[in-house]
């Protein structure tokens, strides 16, 4: 092997994303031999199905925001929350910390990770080549944080489970929380579609 | 193309394709990363199979208290209405939210058992090495599933559900969040500490 890094695709391997094994470039199709799974060079339509899947979270998402997540009925009143007002309810009552991570979670994470991905997308569309190992760690970030937007969702449905008093309170869920929901799932799927490894491929064709 | 033997300590980082010489960049009890990503390939801090074996099996002896019994109790106006994972569930379904009630029972009733049923498969058969079929289907559904794992996110749920309802009534937590709480702890410590090169290898060895 030279002092330059090279890609283990150019040099005839291809790497299972499944079980990580190297396997020598055989064939046009071809299956990992430890665990049975097709092997692609690199994950087919990995840049168009993510666009797909992106694009469609996003345009759930303004919705999801504006429509109201949950009503409240509570002794005769009755309260209509969306993601914001509920945030801004929360500093109301002097809980402030837990405010802001509610922020972070529903509103933030969604909007940062969604932006991010857009550009790690756009960056390997048009093969950029600085910056790559800042846009590896974004790819990182988006992955890990993903999941914790489904806190809004988790929330919603403890109120459901535990305020049922019939008349006196209860709580119930408003359709914007399953666009909600769609979003995160959404937008978790499109960063799993994404093949990090593409960020890397213009990167060793001009080394 | 290299020649065989210098193949066989050959690996591709997964995250950016780089291919490494394992025999000079992967150092046991050592943290490896890939030398142009920066990616972990290799951290001294793993669980061996039987010590996994025994984080899954405490994870499976509270699973059942931590989804079945009350997590918490909330008291308003001298009516006590307790909340369990399945009450919470059946409660969505009974109000027609099918969609919320199938996120929930997938991501914190079926997604963790069905993850410790066959992490259980596959470390029992790979510690006696018996030869098995659909050790690495079961293992690559194992890996695929754990994505959508979302215990850790649900506690942060009940932290913020507490604090809306802490102002309207007296709130008290049950035998089930604790319960949950270990479920939780072992849960992350196995999936984070899990082997799972060691494992692809012995899969690779004794399965089929």
């Amino acid at each position: 092997m030279g002092n330059r890094p090279l890609s283990a695709l150019q040099q005839g391997y291809l790497c299972c994303r499944s079980c990580h094994k190297l396997i020598p470039k055989a064939g046009q199709v071809m299956r990992c031999p430890r665990c049975r799974r097709k092997v692609y060079p690199r994950v087919p339509y990995s840049l168009a199905q993510s666009w797909a899947l992106l694009l469609s979270g996003f345009f759930l998402y303004i919705p999801a925001n504006v429509l109201p997540i949950m009503t409240l009925y509570k002794g005769g009143t009755i309260r209509t929350d969306t993601i914001m007002s509920g945030i801004i309810n929360l500093m109301h009552i002097g809980m402030t910390p837990i405010a802001i991570i509610v922020f972070i979670a529903s509103i933030l994470v969604p909007l940062l990770k969604m932006l991010a991905l857009a550009m790690i997308l756009l960056a390997v569309q048009c093969k950029r080549q600085c910056n790559v190992c800042l846009r590896t760690k974004m790819y990182r970030v988006v992955e890990f944080v993903g999941r914790w937007s489904m806190l809004d969702i988790f929330v919603i449905s403890i109120l459901v489970g535990i305020v049922k008093f019939g008349r006196v309170a209860s709580v119930d869920v408003e359709p914007a929380a399953w666009l909600f929901a769609c979003v995160v799932i959404l937008t978790m799927l499109a960063a799993m579609r994404f093949d990090s490894r593409l960020i890397w491929d213009e990167i060793n064709e001009y080394e | 193309m290299l020649n065989t033997d210098k193949a066989a300590h050959l690996e591709a980082c997964p995250e950016c394709d780089l291919l490494i010489d394992a025999s000079e960049q992967v150092r046991e009890g050592y943290v490896s990363q890939c030398p142009r990503c920066l990616g972990v390939l290799e951290h001294p801090l793993r669980l061996s199979i039987k010590h996994n074996f025994i984080c899954v099996l405490t994870g499976l002896v509270f699973y059942f208290p931590a989804i079945f019994l009350p997590i918490l109790k909330f008291t308003m106006l001298g009516n006590t209405e307790a909340m369990s994972i399945v009450g919470c569930v059946l409660a969505l379904f009974a109000t027609t939210n099918y969609g919320i009630a199938g996120i929930v029972f997938f991501t914190l009733v079926l997604v963790p058992l069905v993850k410790m049923m066959l992490i259980i498969f596959v470390t029992t058969r790979l510690y006696y090495s018996v030869k098995t079929p659909f050790l690495a289907v079961s293992f690559r559904w194992y890996n695929s599933l754990s994505h959508w794992g979302m215990l850790d996110i649900f506690l942060l749920g009940v932290l913020v559900a507490a604090i809306k309802l802490a102002n309207d009534a007296e709130l008290e937590p049950g035998l089930g969040l604790y319960a949950f709480i270990i479920l939780l702890l072992s849960s992350a410590l196995q999936t984070q500490l899990l082997n799972k090169k060691l494992l692809w290898k012995l899969i690779e060895r004794h399965g089929q």
